[in-house]
C-alpha cells in the first residue's frame, strides 16, 4: 500500500514537473517516428528556413545575392550548432558543373565558392573546380586543382576509412594475383620437366601417346571440378613443390597461408565496413564534424531504434538536443542517463547547465556539486559551481570553488574567464561515439552469428586447407623422391628474339631461372601492382563521393609507372645488365 | 677493377660461383703452366671461353667432325676456301650452308662446355677477373649457368688422378658420356640446344669438388636411372602452355569475379554474397547521394542513371554492381528503385528502394507534421 502511494506520488510529481517545466511550444514537439528525433518548433523553423534559403540560392543569377544567400544558410545552420551543409555543397558543385557545361563560367565560379563555403575542404569541390578549369581551357590550373583535391580525399573520416579498407582488399587481391602469376612463372620454368616426369611415370605402363595424354589429364583434371579455377593452381603448386628451391617453397607456403587467412581478414573487415556505412554511424560522424545533411535526424532515429536501451545512445541524443537548444528534451535524456550512471560527470554538468540557464541555481548547484564529488579533478565542475554560487550570492563559496578550479587547470579556467563563459558544457555523449560503434558492431555481429561450432569450423576451414596443403605437398614429395625429378633447363626462354623480349616483358624470369623465389615474387609484384591500380576502386566498396573524379589518377600512375618500369628493364637488357 | 689470386687459395668452382652469384659481367683469365683460358661472363653467366693453345675454330672443327655435323671433305674444302677468302671459318661454314647456324651454336656451346670441364680439373695456377660493362660473344649463344656447368662437370668427371696444371686437349680420346647435340631443323631450336643434364646416374667421384649452388633444389636429382620411354616426345613448350593457361585463368577471374579470387573456396558462398551485398550497399549509397543531389536542384529524380553520370555525380562504373550486373533504375515522383539485372531479370533480394522521406531538404512533409499532442498534458493529482 505504501509502495503504491509512493509510486503514485512520484508519477504525479513527474507529470507536474513536466507541465511546469515544459515551454509553450513543447506541446508541438514532433514525433520521433516521423522526424527521427523529437523537434521543437524553433528547430523545425530553422530547418524550414534552410530549405527556403537554399531555393533562394538556386534561383539567384547575381553573385552578391547568391553570396548573401549562402551567408544566411550558414547563419541558420549555426543556430543549430552546425557548421557544414554537405548536401547543399554537393548541390552547388552540381550547379557549377551544369553552368560550366552551359559555358556560364562566371556562375560556375561562384557556385564553386558557395560549395566551398557550405562544406569547406571537400575533395569534390576541388575536383569539380578542375573540371570547370579544363572546360574553360585553363589546363594548368585544372592540374593544380586536381593536385589540391587528392590530399583532401584523405581528410574526411568515412572516406578515408573506406579508402583504407579498399586498399586492404586491393592489397589482398594483388598478393593473390601475384601468387597466381608466380605459379605461372614456376610452371614456365618447371612445367616441361613436370610434364615429362608424369609422362615417364605413365610410360611405364602405357604406350607413349597414351602416356602423354594421361600426363596431360593428370595435370588438368582439377579444371573439371566445381571451382576448378581455384583447385588447379593449388594442385599445381603441390606438384611443383618437388622442383622448387628453398626460397620458392617459402613463397608457396606464404601463398597458401595467405589464401587461408584472407577470408578471415575479409570477414572481419566486412563487419566493420557494414557498420561504417550504416546510417547511424554516418549520422554520428556528421555530428562530430557539425555536418547537417538532409536525413541526419532520420538516421539518428535509426540509431535509437537499433539500440533502444543503450545509455550511450541516450547520452548522445541528449547532447544532440542540447546542441539544437532543445533543453527540455535534453534534460529528460540526461536524467535517464543519470539513472543508469549516477556518477556520469558530463551528464551532471550538462544537466546543471540546463538548470543554470533556466535560472534554477539551487538545482544547478546540486548537479555541479555531484559532478565535483564524482570527479574531483574536473575543473569544469568547480568552475560551473563557482558561477552558480555567484548567481546565488554565495560569494565565499564562489571564491573557493573558483580557486579549486584554477588549482586543477589554471590555463583552462582563465580561458573560460576570458571568454566570459557563464557555464561550461561537456560533449560527453559525443565522446561515447566509439562505444556506440562497438555496440552496433556487437549487435550486427549478433545478427550474423549462426550455429556455434559448425560455423566456426566452416570459417576456419580455409586455414585448415592451407595447412593441409603443406602436408600434402610434403607427402607427395616424399613419395615421389625415390623416382627422382627431371632437372629443368637453365634457361626459361631459348635463344632468339623471344629470349630478350621474354626477359623484358616478364619480370622474375631471371630469378626463376636460378630458383630465387622471393626475388621472383617481388619482381612480379611491382608491375602487377601497377597493372591492378585502376582496379583499386572496383575491388573494394565504392566510396560515396558526391562528385566522382573517376580513376584518372590511377590510370595515369599505372601507365606512367609501367612505361618507366619496362623502359628501365629494356634499357638494362639492351645494356646487358638484366 | 680486377680481382686476382691463385688456385691454391680459391678453387675454380668457388670463383665461378662467386661471379655467378654477384651476376658479374667481365672476363676471367686463368693461367696454368701450359695454357691460358679466358672465360667471358655476362651477368654471371658464361657466354664464351677460349684457350691460348687452341683457337676457337680448331676446337669447333673437332666437335663438328666428332658429332658428324660435317664431313672431313667438306671441312677441308671450307678450310681451303677460308684461307683464300679470309674472315672467320665459322661464318663461312654457315654462309656456304655446310652447317645450319643452330648446329654451329650447339657445337659452340658443347665446345665451351668441354673446355671449361677440362679447366675445372686444374688445381694450380693464377686467376684474374676483369670486370666490365660488356663482353663479346657469338650472337645467339645460349649462356651457360655456372650451376649447370658444375653439375655437368661432376657428372662427367673422370676417375681421380694426381692433379697437374696442364691444359689437356679439348677432345679426349675416349670422352665421358657427353650431352647430345640437338639434331638440326626447326625442332632443334625449340628443344633447347644446350647439353641435357638429366638421366645420368653416376655417383660423384670422391675427389670431385662439392658444388653447392646458391639456391640448389633440396632434392637429389635422378637418384637412379629410369627407362625413358616418352620423354623425347614431350615438347619443351609445354611449360609455356601451362603457364599461359594459368595466367589467363587468373586474369579472367580478376576481371569477371574478383570476389571469387579473395573468397575462393566452394563453401564460402555466404561470405561472397555478404561481400557483394556490402559492396552493393555502398554503391546504392553513392547513387542515392547523387540522385538526391539531382533532386535538390531539379525537384525530381533523374529519368535515367546515365543523367547522373553526365552530370558528373556518378562514374560510368557505377552503373553496374560489383558482380557485373547492370542496374535497372525506375524513378517515380518521390522515390526510385534499383535492381541488379541478371539475364534480363532482377536478382531477387538485391534491389533497393529509396525515397525522399525523412530528408528535411527534400521532403515537404517532413517539417509539416501535425503536432503530436494538441491537448493539455494530463496532470495526475492525489
Amino acid at each position: 500500500m505504501c509502495r503504491s502511494e509512493g509510486s503514485r506520488r512520484r508519477l504525479a510529481g513527474f507529470a507536474l514537473a513536466f507541465l511546469l517545466s515544459a515551454p509553450a511550444g513543447a506541446a508541438t514537439v514532433s514525433s520521433p517516428q516521423v522526424t527521427g528525433v523529437e523537434m521543437t518548433p524553433p528547430v523545425r523553423r530553422s530547418l524550414k528556413a534552410l530549405e527556403g534559403q537554399w531555393l533562394e540560392w538556386v534561383i539567384q543569377n547575381n553573385r552578391q545575392q547568391a553570396e548573401a544567400a549562402v551567408t544566411r544558410l550558414l547563419n541558420t545552420a549555426r543556430q543549430l550548432e552546425m557548421k557544414r551543409l554537405p548536401d547543399l555543397s554537393a548541390g552547388a558543385v552540381a550547379r557549377a558543373l551544369q553552368a560550366a557545361h552551359e559555358k556560364d563560367f562566371a556562375r560556375a565560379r561562384w557556385a564553386l565558392e558557395a560549395a566551398e563555403r557550405l562544406d569547406p575542404g571537400r575533395p569534390e569541390t576541388a575536383f569539380a573546380e578542375a573540371a570547370v578549369d579544363w572546360r574553360q581551357g585553363a589546363y594548368a590550373r585544372a592540374v593544380a586543382d586536381r593536385l589540391r583535391a587528392y590530399p583532401r580525399m584523405l581528410a574526411h573520416p568515412l572516406e578515408r576509412y573506406l579508402w583504407l579498407q579498399d586498399l586492404l582488399i586491393w592489397s589482398l587481391a594483388l598478393l593473390l594475383v601475384t601468387g597466381g602469376v608466380f605459379l605461372a612463372l614456376q610452371m614456365l620454368a618447371k612445367g616441361a620437366p613436370l610434364y615429362r616426369d608424369l609422362a615417364d611415370l605413365f610410360g611405364r605402363r602405357l604406350p607413349p601417346l597414351a602416356a602423354l595424354a594421361a600426363a596431360a589429364l593428370a595435370l588438368l583434371w582439377p579444371l573439371f571440378l566445381p571451382y576448378g579455377v581455384l583447385w588447379l593452381p593449388l594442385y599445381w603448386s603441390i606438384l611443383l613443390w618437388g622442383y622448387a628451391s628453398a626460397s620458392e617453397r617459402t613463397v608457396l607456403i606464404a601463398l597458401w597461408l595467405l589464401l587461408g587467412i584472407s577470408p578471415l581478414l575479409l570477414e572481419a573487415q566486412r563487419r566493420q565496413l557494414a557498420v561504417a556505412l550504416s546510417p547511424p554511424v554516418r549520422a554520428m560522424e556528421s555530428l562530430q564534424e557539425h555536418r547537417l545533411y538532409g536525413s541526419l535526424f532520420s538516421d539518428l532515429g535509426v540509431l535509437r531504434s537499433l539500440l533502444p536501451e543503450s545509455v550511450a545512445v541516450k547520452h548522445l541524443l541528449a547532447d544532440v538536443h542540447r546542441m539544437l537548444n532543445q533543453g527540455d528534451l535534453a534534460r529528460s535524456l540526461y536524467r535517464q542517463v543519470l539513472e543508469a550512471e549516477p556518477a556520469n560527470t558530463s551528464a551532471l554538468l550538462n544537466l546543471g547547465a540546463y538548470f543554470f540557464t533556466k535560472g534554477d541555481f539551487s538545482g544547478a548547484i546540486q548537479s555541479f556539486q555531484k559532478a565535483a564529488a564524482a570527479d574531483p579533478g574536473n575543473a569544469a565542475a568547480f568552475y560551473n559551481l563557482s558561477q552558480a554560487y555567484s548567481e546565488s550570492y554565495m560569494f565565499e563559496e564562489q571564491k573557493a570553488a573558483l580557486q579549486k578550479a584554477q588549482d586543477i587547470d589554471t590555463a583552462l579556467v582563465n580561458t573560460w574567464l576570458a571568454e566570459q563563459a557563464r557555464v561550461v558544457t561537456v560533449a560527453g555523449g559525443m565522446a561515447r561515439i566509439p562505444e556506440i560503434r562497438r555496440q552496433l558492431l556487437a549487435s550486427w555481429g549478433g545478427r550474423e552469428v549462426r550455429s556455434g561450432r559448425l560455423e566456426l569450423f566452416r570459417r576456419g576451414l580455409p586455414l585448415l586447407v592451407a595447412l593441409s596443403l603443406v602436408l600434402v605437398a610434403l607427402a607427395l614429395h616424399l613419395a615421389r623422391r625415390p623416382f627422382g625429378y627431371t632437372e629443368r633447363s637453365a634457361e626459361i626462354f631459348p635463344e632468339g628474339a623471344v629470349d630478350r623480349w621474354g626477359r623484358i616483358l616478364l619480370p622474375g624470369v631471371v630469378a626463376a631461372e636460378v630458383g630465387e623465389g622471393g626475388r621472383a615474387f617481388t619482381a612480379l609484384l611491382v608491375p602487377i601492382a601497377l597493372l591492378m591500380l585502376p582496379f583499386l576502386g572496383r575491388l573494394g566498396v565504392p566510396i560515396p563521393w558526391r562528385y566522382d573524379p573517376g580513376s584518372f589518377l590511377s590510370w595515369v600512375v599505372a601507365i606512367l609507372g609501367l612505361s618507366l618500369y619496362f623502359g628501365v628493364r629494356l634499357r638494362r637488357e639492351l645494356r646487358g645488365e638484366a | 677493377m680486377a680481382v686476382e689470386g691463385t688456385l691454391d687459395l680459391f678453387k675454380l668452382p668457388e670463383i665461378l660461383q662467386l661471379i655467378s652469384q654477384q651476376r658479374k659481367t667481365g672476363i676471367l683469365t686463368v693461367q696454368g703452366q701450359q695454357d691460358i683460358v679466358a672465360i667471358s661472363f655476362l651477368n654471371g653467366r658464361i657466354v664464351a671461353a677460349d684457350a691460348l693453345n687452341q683457337t676457337l675454330e680448331e676446337g669447333l672443327s673437332q666437335i663438328l667432325l666428332k658429332e658428324g655435323m660435317i664431313g672431313a671433305a667438306d671441312l677441308g674444302r671450307a678450310s681451303a676456301e677460308h684461307q683464300s677468302a679470309g674472315g672467320r671459318l665459322i661464318d663461312l661454314l654457315v654462309e656456304r650452308r655446310y652447317i645450319e647456324r643452330s648446329q654451329l651454336l650447339a657445337a659452340l656451346r658443347l665446345q665451351t662446355f668441354r673446355l671449361l670441364e677440362l679447366l675445372l680439373r686444374w688445381n694450380q695456377g693464377d686467376f684474374k677477373f676483369y670486370s666490365g660493362d660488356e663482353v663479346s660473344y657469338e650472337d645467339g649463344f645460349v649462356p651457360i649457368a655456372v650451376e649447370e656447368l658444375l653439375i655437368h662437370a661432376v657428372q662427367n668427371a673422370p676417375p681421380p688422378e694426381p692433379a697437374r696444371p696442364t691444359m689437356l686437349r679439348p677432345v679426349p680420346a675416349s670422352p665421358p658420356p657427353q650431352p647430345a647435340v640437338a639434331a638440326p631443323g626447326p625442332e632443334a631450336r625449340a628443344a633447347a640446344p644446350s647439353p641435357r643434364l638429366v638421366a645420368v646416374a653416376k655417383p660423384a667421384p670422391a675427389a670431385a669438388p662439392v658444388m653447392v649452388a646458391a639456391e640448389a633444389p633440396a632434392t637429389p636429382r635422378k637418384a637412379k636411372l629410369e627407362p625413358r620411354l616418352v620423354t623425347s616426345a614431350v615438347p619443351a613448350w609445354m611449360g609455356r602452355v601451362l603457364a599461359v593457361l594459368l595466367a589467363v585463368l587468373m586474369v579472367t577471374v580478376l576481371l569477371s569475379a574478383a570476389n571469387v579470387l579473395m573468397l575462393p573456396f566452394p563453401w564460402q558462398d555466404r561470405e561472397r554474397e555478404g561481400l557483394a551485398r556490402d559492396q552493393r550497399a555502398a554503391l546504392y549509397l553513392k547513387i542515392d547521394q547523387a540522385a538526391k543531389t539531382w533532386f535538390l536542384l531539379k525537384g525530381t529524380f533523374p529519368d535515367h542513371l546515365q543523367d547522373l553520370v553526365a552530370a558528373g555525380l556518378l562514374s560510368a562504373d557505377d552503373l553496374t554492381d560489383s558482380e557485373g550486373h547492370r542496374l535497372l533504375y525506375r524513378p517515380s515522383e518521390e522515390s526510385y528503385t534499383l535492381d541488379p539485372l541478371e539475364g534480363g531479370k532482377a536478382v531477387p533480394g538485391a534491389g533497393a528502394t529509396e525515397a525522399i522521406t525523412g530528408n528535411f531538404l527534400l521532403d515537404p512533409e517532413f517539417l509539416n507534421v501535425p503536432p503530436e499532442a494538441t491537448v493539455q498534458p494530463l496532470v495526475l493529482l492525489d
